[in-house]
């Protein structure tokens, strides 16, 4: 039996504030996630994804119910243990990357690790490992500006996945990929979810993408609308099918 | 339509052009300030008459300025770009005609700028009055012929900021329309500029350290270079102070990013911004010196002429009043003084002689003072009879008020009796020259004067205090308010340029920040490293700035007999306001990065 790293109850979030205009972005959400699998969250734009995403990341707290991580409400988390948290036990990866333009994918990479006070030997080391792993190694020394969009998003995996995250969140980490590229990325996720065990949780659009998860979460106006499971034998194109039959029907 | 989207464009970043704007005002005005001293000749005259090259001093003093002016506006230009390539990168790619954006780049910029200059010079105008009445009234000094309204300055102003403006006008409408809009529209995202290669480096530094040790070496022999002093070393000390941090600070950074001190918390994104950003830094840091080394050497001088005042009035002779006939009121007046010492004689006046009884000096002998400069003391020492009957001078000086052009003669008890007319007294003494003492001090020089014979006050100089008010100060107070307030003025310059400098980073900065913190760095480091990175632009100019200024001190020896003297004092009154200036800046700046955090 897996046990539950994510696990979502009654989420609500409603956006300003008592005076102003309200939008309930979220309407009772509930869900989970185990251990070691890969979800993609899909839904049609302004369903509710990055809402709820960033709720599971700590960027934003919900307006009321609970999301443990790891068995950790993190609704209660303030000032220096929520830094912590995130530095110890979440990745992201964002649609725009997100590097520091001024660091170099070296130390982009390492960042995380500084911040946990690993030893500069270690750091490299395992900037090293990381980095040939996600096959990156030659990249190491140049500036964000001097890398493609690609190039970017791999650096900006492997910065998300240095530390050992519990789980690693995307919010359309493709997005801003080409064809070639995505699948390079998703290739890249799916192998750190199965071999490293990382746990992933990904917002996306595309059904390809969607394809290469596990189980996909759809989200209607702000609630879980459908489930969908990828069995144990089914291979991608395959999946890819039923999700597109899926959505199909779904816009309808 | 356009024209609209681009007063949208301003109305949405207010703050950012409120600080551009603020930026500007502060330059164009202290600019002012300097020019009201600088172009106005007779002032400078009439005050500066013993630093027999004032003229030259403020000439080199106003391209200096100019100078510094350049890189302010350049930077401030930058600013106005990086704000608005976006904007109008972003109208080209909507179909706006390359002609059109030219023209609304080159109509902000004009505008920005004329408006900033004749507010400029309006806060300019009120700043020099109220520095004059405060400067002038809480030190008690005189700049006369000195015009907080000047038309000249006025003039120089507008033609310095108005012709720079008309540069960058045209430099961005060029840029604008030159550049392709998809550059314009990703140029947000700079890339660190290569390094150059480490050879090059040590030539610069080196070139650098040569530079600083001629400019150096030129203000220790002043006397042998006279008029070229300044302008020789002015060049050499802001290129040298320009090539040593553009070579040792960027390898120093780059050398630091190297070591494992880098991987640790968040001190390689600090030096990964420092590096990122340290070709603007190096000049501004040369800026920031100049500044800091003008400021800091203009009041340390100005406080220095004032100390000088004191000194070279105590230096004058050993008595604060020599008072002839005391009248009752003088006497109770005395009686509120702290008295060191005190003497009284008799004498008489017959002929052409003032005549003085010599056992009275034996019993209370007459003293007179010794200075030593390197101490800046005075010492008294007791003049024996004989010495004065050899030398009756230190004597004679007092005399000539009431008694012009009369002998003083020293005669035995015995003659003295036998002298013809009336017998009188002179009282002499040294009381504590203290700022509650002022008033009645004045009062008893008043009360003296009035008896004296002579019809300029300056001939009828009774001693020190006299000597301090109607000799002394009018010669040095011209200069001490001239140190005082081109001293406030660069510090208001240098607090302008740190703080635009510093701001128009922070806006960039914001975005970093908040990644930072999405990554899970504490609030506690992020404070850290924003107190790191500023205080490294303020260090940086302290401590270079402060040689410069221990070192040109040197200039003064001749008018300032000793620089060094006190100059604690001003060193520690401008170490505190530099730092509460730091913490203030870092304040603001935490504010605006961290505020969503
Ligand atoms: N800060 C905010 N303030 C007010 N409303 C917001 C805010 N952020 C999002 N919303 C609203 O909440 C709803 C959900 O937004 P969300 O960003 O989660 O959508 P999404 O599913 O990620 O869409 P997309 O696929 O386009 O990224 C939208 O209707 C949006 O307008
Ligand atoms: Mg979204």
């Amino acid at each position: 039996m897996q046990e539950t790293i994510i696990e979502v109850n009654n989420l609500r979030k409603i956006y300003g504030k008592k005076n102003e205009k309200q939008y309930e972005a979220l309407k009772a959400v509930n869900f989970s996630v185990k251990d070691g699998e890969f979800v993609g969250i899909m839904g049609a734009s302004g369903s509710g994804k990055t809402t709820l995403l960033n709720m599971l990341a700590t960027f934003d707290k919900p307006t009321s119910g609970s999301v443990k991580i790891k068995g950790e409400e993190i609704a209660k988390l303030k000032g220096n243990a929520l830094a912590d948290f995130r530095a110890s036990r979440i990745g992201f990866i964002f649609q725009d990357f997100n590097l520091l333009e001024n660091l170099t994918a070296a130390e982009n990479i390492g960042l995380p690790l500084s911040l946990q006070g690993v030893s500069a030997k270690r750091i490299d080391a395992i900037i090293t490992k990381v980095a040939s792993e996600l096959g990156i190694f030659e990249l190491l020394k140049k500036y964000p500006s001097e890398l493609s969009g690609g190039q970017k998003q791999r650096v900006a995996c492997a910065r998300a996945l240095v530390h050992n995250p519990a789980i690693l969140f995307g919010d359309e980490p493709t997005g801003a990929l080409d064809s070639k590229s995505a699948r390079e990325l998703l290739e890249l996720m799916s192998e750190v979810n199965k071999n490293m065990g990382t746990s992933i949780l990904m917002v996306t659009h595309d059904a390809f993408s969607a394809s290469f998860c596990k189980r996909i979460i759809f989200i209607k106006d702000g609630r879980i609308e459908r489930e969908l499971i990828r069995e144990d034998n089914q291979n991608r194109s395959n999946f890819y099918q039923e999700v597109l039959d899926l959505l199909g029907t779904f816009e309808q | 339509m356009l024209q609209k989207l681009a007063v949208n464009g301003i109305k949405n970043r207010w703050k950012d052009y409120l600080v551009l704007f603020s930026g500007l005002v502060i330059s164009s005005s202290i600019f002012y300030l300097f020019e009201t001293l600088s172009t106005n000749g007779r002032y400078l005259k009439e005050n500066g008459a013993i630093v027999s090259m004032i003229g030259y001093i403020f000439a080199f003093g106003s391209i200096l300025l100019t100078l510094i002016t350049l890189v302010y506006i350049n930077y401030a230009n930058n600013f106005l770009l990086s704000m608005r390539q976006r904007d109008y990168g972003l109208f080209m790619m909507l179909g706006a005609r390359k002609g059109k954006i030219g023209q609304l780049i080159w109509i902000e910029t004009m505008l920005i700028g004329f408006l900033s200059t004749v507010v400029g010079v309006i806060v300019g105008i009120v700043l020099s009055t109220g520095m004059q009445n405060i400067v002038i009234k809480s030190l008690g000094l005189t700049a006369r012929y000195y015009a907080p309204i000047w038309w000249k300055a006025i003039l120089w102003t507008f033609i310095l900021y108005l012709g720079l403006f008309f540069l960058a006008a045209i430099y961005n409408t060029f840029l604008m329309t030159r550049k392709p809009a998809l550059k314009l529209l990703k140029s947000q995202q700079k890339a660190a500029k290569k390094q150059l290669p480490m050879w090059m480096q040590f030539i610069q530094a080196l070139i650098g350290i040569i530079l600083l040790t001629i400019g150096y070496g030129v203000i220790q022999n002043a006397v042998k270079y006279g008029s070229k002093t300044i302008p020789i070393s002015l060049f050499t000390i802001t290129f040298g102070t320009f090539f040593v941090f553009n070579s040792i600070v960027t390898v120093g950074i780059s050398l630091l990013r190297k070591t494992n001190l880098a991987k640790k918390n968040l001190n390689g994104f600090t030096l990964g911004q420092l590096e990122f950003r340290v070709h603007d830094y190096t000049k501004i840091l040369t800026v920031v010196t100049m500044l800091l080394a003008l400021a800091l050497g203009a009041i340390t001088t100005g406080i220095g002429f004032n100390n000088i005042t004191d000194k070279t009035a105590e230096a004058q002779s050993a008595y604060t009043f020599g008072l002839f006939q005391p009248t009752s009121k003088q006497r109770t007046l005395i009686k509120k003084l702290d008295i060191e010492q005190q003497s009284s004689y008799s004498y008489k006046v017959s002929g052409n002689a003032v005549y003085f009884e010599e056992t009275q000096f034996e019993k209370q002998p007459f003293q007179t003072v010794k200075f030593n400069s390197k101490s800046f003391t005075s010492s008294y020492a007791k003049l024996s009879v004989a010495e004065l009957k050899k030398d009756s001078y230190p004597l004679q000086k007092f005399t000539e008020s009431i008694q012009p052009n009369r002998q003083v003669v020293l005669v035995d008890a015995q003659k003295f009796t036998a002298i013809q007319g009336q017998q009188q007294t002179a009282l002499f003494f040294r009381a504590k020259d203290t700022p509650d003492a002022q008033s009645i001090l004045s009062q008893i020089s008043n009360l003296e004067y009035a008896k004296s014979k002579q019809k300029d006050r300056t001939d009828a100089i009774q001693g020190n205090y006299d000597a301090k008010i109607y000799v002394v100060k009018p010669l040095y107070s011209g200069l001490e308010f001239m140190g005082i307030f081109l001293g406030i003025a660069f510090l208001a310059m240098l607090a302008s340029c740190l703080m635009f400098k510093i701001l128009s980073g922070a806006f960039e900065d914001v975005r970093r920040y908040s990644m930072l913190a999405k990554l899970g760095v504490r609030k506690s480091l992020l404070q850290g490293a924003i107190a790191k990175e500023i205080g490294i632009l303020f260090v940086l100019p302290a401590v270079v700035g402060v040689v410069h200024v221990l070192i040109g001190l040197n200039l003064f020896k001749g008018i300032l007999i000793n620089p060094y003297y006190g100059i604690w004092l001003p060193f520690t009154i401008f170490a505190v306001l530099y730092l509460l200036y730091y913490f203030i800046v870092l304040f603001m700046y935490q504010r605006i990065v961290l505020k969503k955090i």
